[in-house]
């Protein structure tokens, strides 16, 4: 089918990864987001925080394989009920959250982890921060041991730019390349690089888009670059784009290309595809009349 | 000594050669003195692809003496007990009594993937949909190991399995000897099955599994 039909198998490919709205996976992110918006509103109850999706939700570059549920938890400029700084809405916000969750600090985020470990495959991260004026969005974020303690950003400006470039089923394709490959570049840089390389060519087929994106990071690694629209001049992202990182990509890259070259894209994205929610639970089904090799886990 | 992939590197070379076969998102990792597996395993039941895991396979230091050991690193799998993930993350994917049908004589990396390690992440994704895991489960710690003892040999008091681990941790059991179940028949006569636990126990698991046993012995007691 590849030979003939690239486009109709990254398509197909890209269908497995796609999360009805009824699915068990959306299903428990939205229940766990209820349980965080919960937690932070009778936290900060003199407070009347604006709590979103982020992140691949908001995006709609979401891939069944990998997703994290992000939350943004924006306080008015004039509401220091929950914070007179930055750094104490963030470490006020911590504190409430941690009366239910174990909580790592992440420069930007906050990472929940369930203190009775959940069935939940995702993690879950809330980025608070402080409008800067009222409407336009842009707002001040805590940055948790790094030199520079205030980065500023905006959600709007992110999502619109990730949702509407025109390339999405291309970032999810590069995402599900980031997962399997375990290149592990971070999502943000990922899709900001897919939406430059491919910004004149949105209106060519799919496979050729991925085969753009994977020839440059091979070929033209070392001048890759990208910038934060939401702050060009001020949120550095070339850490996240270090040469290490770039010479991961390049590897990667090359050693995909090669294997659309000698056996196709199945090769990449794999044979037989994730099939659709029916037929996975039937083939799990019938899994102990199937699987020739079982197994009894045990624990230590 | 140098790790085994500097003495043995056309081993390294066809354990490579076959996971790039069978797994294109797969790659071995060489570093720090220790080789790995990594990437994205896609999980089949039969010819059909039901998901992928991020998964690390670390070969083991005798490889391929001992077997590797696994990890999901993706983050998809919740540390809890009912998954069968150890604390360190490590999967449970058999007991160490039932690994000689996992790995035996001529068991490559790509049959450790194909085989037990694909058969855990089925069987997680059919308890996740269904509750229950496929291909049976053990009983987590000690339990567990007891539980398999008593099957194998149809020896069912606790004393009596306790006895049989003892004999198989000191690497001596004929069948004429008097049956550790206490009935005072030969083994051969009496639990014939204990025999057969010659050939796949080792001392070393028996003698692991016997340390258990007294450390709990010493805990129950110590509890009293």
């Amino acid at each position: 089918m590849t030979e003939q039909d690239p486009n109709a198998y990254l398509e197909a490919v890209l269908r497995a990864q796609t999360l009805t709205d009824d699915s068990d996976e959306l299903t428990a992110l939205r229940a766990r987001r209820t349980e965080v918006d919960r937690l932070l509103r009778d936290g900060f109850s003199d407070s009347t925080p604006t709590l979103r999706y982020a992140g691949s939700k908001a995006k709609c570059t979401m891939i069944r394989e990998s997703f994290d549920l992000d939350i943004t938890c924006y306080f008015g400029r004039d509401d220091t009920a929950a914070g007179e700084t930055l750094k104490d809405i963030y470490t006020n916000a911590a504190d409430v959250l941690e009366r239910e969750y174990f909580v790592e600090r992440k420069p930007s985020a906050l990472r929940l982890r369930s203190k009775t470990p959940s069935r939940d495959d995702f993690h879950v991260d809330v980025v608070p921060g402080r409008f800067i004026d009222g409407d336009d969005g842009d707002v001040f974020l805590y940055r948790h041991s790094v030199d520079k303690e205030r980065q500023k950003t905006n959600l709007d400006v992110h999502i619109s730019h990730i949702r509407d470039s025109g390339v999405r089923p291309a970032i999810r394709l590069m995402k599900l390349w980031n997962v399997r490959n375990a290149v592990n570049v971070k999502t943000f840089v990922l899709e900001l690089l897919v939406i430059d390389l491919l910004s004149k060519k949105r209106d060519e087929n799919l496979s050729d888009q991925v085969l753009h994106v994977l020839t440059a990071f091979r070929d033209d690694s070392s001048s890759l670059c990208v910038q934060d629209p939401a702050n060009p001049g001020g949120n550095d992202l070339s850490d996240a784009l270090n040469d290490t990182v770039k010479l991961i990509m390049a590897v990667a890259a090359r050693n995909s290309l090669a294997r659309i070259e000698s056996g196709g894209w199945e090769t990449l994205f794999g044979a037989a595809l994730v099939p659709n929610d029916e037929e996975r639970c039937n083939a799990l089904r019938n899994a102990p009349s199937i699987v020739t090799v079982q197994s009894k886990p045990w624990r230590l | 000594m140098r790790p085994w992939f500097e003495r043995r590197p056309l081993l390294l070379a066809s354990e490579k050669e076959a996971v790039a076969a069978g797994y294109s998102t797969l790659y071995f990792v060489v570093a720090d003195g220790v080789a790995r597996v990594r990437g994205g395993l896609p999980i089949r039941v039969g010819s059909t692809v039901v998901d992928h895991f991020q998964i690390e396979v670390r070969l083991a230091d005798d490889h391929p003496t001992s077997h590797p050991v696994a990890r999901e690193v993706g983050g998809r799998i919740a540390p809890l007990s009912e998954h069968h993930l150890n604390d360190d993350g490590q999967i449970c994917l058999f007991l160490p009594e039932e690994a000689y049908a996992h790995w035996g004589a001529g068991a490559t990396v790509r049959s450790f993937l194909e085989g037990p390690v694909n058969s855990y992440f089925v069987g997680y994704l059919h308890y996740r949909a269904f509750g229950i895991w496929p291909f049976g489960e053990r009983r987590h710690g000690l339990d567990g190991s007891l539980d398999f003892y008593q099957e194998r040999s149809g020896i069912t008091t606790p004393d009596g399995v306790v006895s049989l681990i003892e004999l198989l941790a000191r690497g001596r059991i004929k069948g004429h000897w008097p049956c550790p179940c206490g009935s005072n028949l030969p083994i051969r006569s009496c639990h014939p099955g204990a025999l057969n636990l010659r050939e796949t126990v080792s001392t070393s698991i028996a003698e692991a599994t016997l340390g258990r046993v007294r450390e709990a012995l010493r805990k129950a007691a110590d509890s009293v």
